[in-house]
């Protein structure tokens, strides 16, 4: 009993130890040049998903600009270097279908972690998912409320969703068999968190501008700043 | 036995049936294929709401289930007919082949979106993904719907008055005509099945220049421009690939002009009525076409050009193959008079 007692705290003060050991990757993600102009939408194809936003022009995502000149939706992930093996979250990850628009529209996800895609919207989307390497699905959603689960199998970076119903909805997934990735903001900063000593191959993914990489090495305990700089292509 | 009524519903069927080829290239065009995840119905119903790619998608699904019914009559029809057994049989096998072919588009929806299905495919073919599979099902409905067209084409010859009145002409020349057309609709053949791989795979806007690709006669296949850092990148050899189908598909285009313009120039030298008409439809269709496809490269794949691009394509093979058979025709009758000819000479 004794014995139980002392290993429990000591568990957790190893725990925690290691846990404080880890290293922290901060950064941000920039955009070098003139911003392009935010690319209006038009939802005239179905009346519905125009009258939810008032007539308001609505923009695309697939290039954001920050108004301090950095970008947003960038997945930022470990590429190269993560060892050892790491279970997926029992919460899922959802993806919702709101205005007609996909809710987020990049993020990460774990092989195994399940994905629950919601329909918020009064009208029919269909959700289909396009990967590479995972199994395609295609599920229709016509009544508001609805929700589909779907578990990707092996990491690809991206496995892109589109609504083929509405061809202006896309979103992007990137799955990996790790949690350290992240995705930019609206001050386009990245953070991951919890990464192991070592050194890795950083990859930062635009759906429009590309990819990028760098190497890096962080020690235990230290947060360590990168950046990354895109540019349009001419 | 020619009815006036009969061969007026076979054109309209043949007219629905480029329609419906039409209706097709515009849900690849707009990527409306699996903008209805199920089927037969379309989210459970036979209505669903017309808007966005279900427009594109359940319309086609309409109109494809219009031209069941017109074929299933045509097919009715003849076989009530006096017409020829050739004729008759002709019908039951476009009928046939339309209900094959409502089965292959259906099939092409549900690989995606049927994991039991995804998963039987998978298996048969011991794949690794779906994908390949998807793009041979979506040839093979796109193929398959030329053939029907050539099937719906020929029954409105068939039924012709034309065609029961066709006159003979000096047999040399008319058996090089034939010959050539024959060539021409093996060509055009081969072309719609390259049209049909340029379009799924993708391949359509990968040389962004027309006439000269990547500025040059022949595209420098050992130094393409090649981004290695694309969002969704691919390897070089299948960039090659795509270019190389593309490539193939301009450069038989006018293999196919060439050997056409020449048996129509043949023809129109001749005196042959109906097939010097259509021989100069077949011209004129042929420099379209052409200049169809160069504005599908130039206005990057612009849905409304690319639907008359393939329905002029569709409506080429079709044409190229009643040029054929009444060339033959030709032949037959010419052969037919010359052996009376011998006959009532041996009697003299």
């Amino acid at each position: 009993m004794i014995k139980k007692l002392l290993t429990l705290p000591l568990l957790i003060l190893v725990a925690s130890f290691s846990f404080g050991q880890n290293a922290t990757l901060k950064g941000v993600v920039k955009f070098k040049g003139e911003a392009p102009k935010p690319r209006l939408i038009s939802m005239k194809a179905d009346r519905q998903c125009d009258a939810m936003h008032g007539g308001k022009p609505v923009t695309a995502e697939d290039v954001v600009v920050n108004q301090n000149g950095t970008l947003k939706w960038v997945f930022v992930y470990v590429k190269e270097g993560v060892k050892g093996k790491y279970s997926p979250p029992a919460e899922p990850v959802v993806l919702d279908q709101q205005g007609c628009l996909y809710h987020p529209h990049v993020f990460g996800i774990m092989v195994g972690q399940k994905l629950e895609v919601r329909n918020s919207d009064p009208l029919l989307h269909n959700v289909h998912s396009t990967p590479k390497k995972n199994k395609p699905f295609n599920i229709g959603q016509p009544v508001k409320g609805m929700k589909s689960y779907y578990t990707f199998t092996v990491p690809e970076v991206m496995v892109p969703f589109k609504c083929d119903v509405h061809p202006w909805m896309s979103a992007y997934a990137g799955v990996l068999d790790h949690p350290f990735f992240s995705v930019t903001d609206d001050k386009g900063e990245f953070e991951i968190k919890n990464l192991p000593p070592g050194t890795y191959t950083i990859e930062a993914w635009h759906e429009k501008l590309g990819t990028q990489t760098q190497t890096i090495t962080v020690k235990a305990g230290e947060t360590k700043s990168i950046e990354f700089t895109f540019e349009r292509k001419k | 036995m020619y009815s006036k009524n009969l061969h007026r519903f076979a054109i309209l069927t043949a007219i629905f049936v480029v329609f419906l080829i039409g209706v097709g290239a515009s849900v690849t065009s707009t990527g409306s294929g699996d903008a209805v995840p199920d089927w037969p119905l379309s989210y459970g119903t036979l209505f669903p709401r017309m808007v966005g790619g279900v427009f594109y998608e359940h319309g086609h699904r309409m109109v494809a289930g219009t031209v069941g019914i017109l074929i299933m009559i045509l097919m009715i029809w003849l076989l009530s007919s006096k017409q020829p057994r050739y004729v008759k049989i002709l019908g039951v096998v476009a009928f046939v082949s339309v209900s094959l072919q409502a089965t292959i588009g259906g099939l092409r929806v549900l690989v995606v979106s049927n994991p039991k299905i995804q998963d039987m495919v998978i298996g048969i073919f011991s794949i690794a993904h779906v994908e390949p599979i998807r793009i041979g099902i979506a040839i093979i409905h796109a193929t398959l719907a030329e053939i029907v067209l050539c099937m719906t084409f020929l029954i409105s010859l068939f039924t012709s008055k034309a065609w029961e009145n066709f006159k003979a002409e000096r047999i040399d020349v008319s058996l090089k005509i034939a010959k050539l057309y024959t060539l021409t609709f093996a060509f055009a053949l081969i072309q719609v099945l390259l049209g049909a791989l340029v379009r799924h795979t993708q391949a359509g806007d990968v040389i962004p220049d027309f006439p000269l690709s990547f500025g040059k006669v022949i595209p420098p296949f050992n130094n393409l421009p090649y981004e290695s850092n694309a969002p969704f990148p691919i390897s070089y050899a299948e960039l090659q690939f795509k270019v190389a189908i593309h490539f193939a598909h301009r450069v038989w285009a006018f293999v196919v002009a060439g050997v056409g313009i020449y048996a129509s120039i043949l023809v129109i030298k001749r005196n042959v009525k109906l097939l010097k008409k259509l021989a100069k439809v077949w011209i004129g269709l042929i420099g379209v076409q052409i200049l169809l496809g160069a504005f599908v490269v130039w206005t990057k794949l612009e849905v409304l050009i690319t639907v008359l691009h393939v329905a002029t394509g569709a409506s080429i093979l079709g044409m190229t193959l009643i040029l054929s058979v009444l060339g033959w025709r030709v032949v037959n009758s010419a052969v037919a008079e010359n052996n009376e000819l011998v006959l009532s000479n041996s009697k003299v």
